[in-house]
């Protein structure tokens, strides 16, 4: 595995450890925002892509050629604005009794793949903004069928509604 | 064959084992169950499951509209998919309360039974040339070598080599991005529904709280 891939893993095993000191209520509010962002994110490219390139195009001036990049550069810092919201301040609780750690430690490894994975997809089709100099992504078989997992590129917008829509039933439901 | 492929075999043994005893014998035993039930499933009636895949296929194909299926109905690829399975299934019902049971050395040796016939399979159906460890159930177009003929095929590249391939074969499977939406979906899930179930002080109660 290339050194992509290995930060990848450590940034996810970073959001383990914190989803076990976290604890697991807090860190489901953190899952169901990331999948919120995502199906936003999805949902954005599969049917308004058309309509976005036309305003950038037209309105900004952006050309059609950089708009995939566009995209992939704002999804990334939605994402990470929408990551530190979750987790800073006033967060959503699911009312769990559970402080087990293992569960804890699942859903902060879920949050991590969510999060570092939807990042290294968006940087990856924005071609590395910034880090092109450094970063040659010249990957291996492993890291190119893991690539292939990452969550934008298997987590459909109809997939990520039915998830988040039975995580807020979830959340209310007694 | 190595001395590094029979490492690799007594950790992944080892780790099987080590979950039954701390999990407890219950736990191991609701696993054993289903990995039993589903090779005897593809060994008694190898086309029936075959065909129930194949609606499977259909069935997704028709909503998707793709030509591809979704699922290898070869019978080392059910195997593969089966065995992941019942595995990951038991895995999360081992978690349930009711299958809770005291660290003994029973659910060590039933762990240590499962992580055999995980390897067993597996071995059988992703790497032909290297299954030295008998079957206990027969499935058809599965088969193992013998010790001489496994020492003949080349050395494998030590155990990160052996890791490394099979996590390759593993990674090429075309129902791999299906499986993990399900399984990250159904882990949320069973964490809300067993979260409210366990004991202990933590989250309840309402909305905002400080992170």
């Amino acid at each position: 595995m290339g050194p992509i891939g290995l930060v990848f893993l450590v940034v996810m095993f970073l959001f383990g450890i914190i989803g076990i000191v976290r604890g697991v209520a807090k860190e489901l509010g953190v899952t169901i925002m990331l999948l919120a962002a995502l199906m936003v994110l999805q949902l954005m490219d599969t049917m308004f892509k058309t309509r976005i390139t036309q305003l950038l195009n037209q309105v900004f001036g952006v050309p059609t050629s950089s708009v995939p990049t566009f995209l992939a550069i704002f999804s990334a810092i939605f994402l990470m604005v929408i990551t530190f919201i979750s987790y800073q301040g006033v967060t959503l609780v699911y009312p769990i009794k559970s402080t087990s750690w293992f569960l804890g430690l699942g859903i902060g490894l879920i949050n991590g793949y969510l999060f570092a994975g939807s990042m290294w997809y968006y940087l990856q089709t924005a071609g590395w903004p910034l880090l092109h100099s450094v970063i040659k992504p010249e990957y291996n078989e492993i890291t190119q069928n893991i690539m292939k997992l990452l969550p934008p590129a298997i987590f459909s917008w109809q997939a990520l509604l039915l998830m988040v829509v039975a995580l807020l039933i979830l959340r209310v439901w007694k | 064959m190595s001395v590094t492929f029979l490492v690799f075999l007594a950790i992944v043994w080892g780790s099987f084992g080590l979950w039954g005893y701390l999990r407890g014998w219950k736990a191991a035993l609701v696993m054993l169950v289903l990995i039993v039930g589903s090779l005897l499933a593809l060994a008694i009636a190898p086309n029936q499951v075959k065909q129930i895949f194949d609606y499977f296929n259909k069935a997704v194909g028709l909503m998707t509209g793709g030509t591809k299926p979704l699922i290898n109905t070869a019978p080392s690829s059910l195997v593969v998919f089966l065995l992941n399975g019942a595995v990951i299934f038991g895995f999360l019902l081992g978690l349930l309360k009711i299958f809770r049971a005291k660290s003994t050395f029973m659910g060590f040796l039933i762990g240590f039974i499962n992580g055999y016939l995980y390897t067993a399979y597996m071995l059988a159906a992703l790497f032909p040339q290297r299954a030295i460890l008998p079957l206990p159930i027969k499935i058809p177009g599965l088969s193992t070598v013998s010790l001489s003929t496994a020492a003949a095929s080349p050395p494998s590249a030590g155990l990160p080599g052996t890791f490394a391939s099979y996590l390759e074969q593993i990674l090429k499977m075309p129902c791999l991005p299906t499986a993990v939406v399900a399984g990250v979906f159904l882990f949320i899930l069973l964490t809300v529904l067993l979260g409210n179930r366990g004991g202990g002080g933590g989250g309840g109660g309402g909305g905002g709280r400080k992170g």
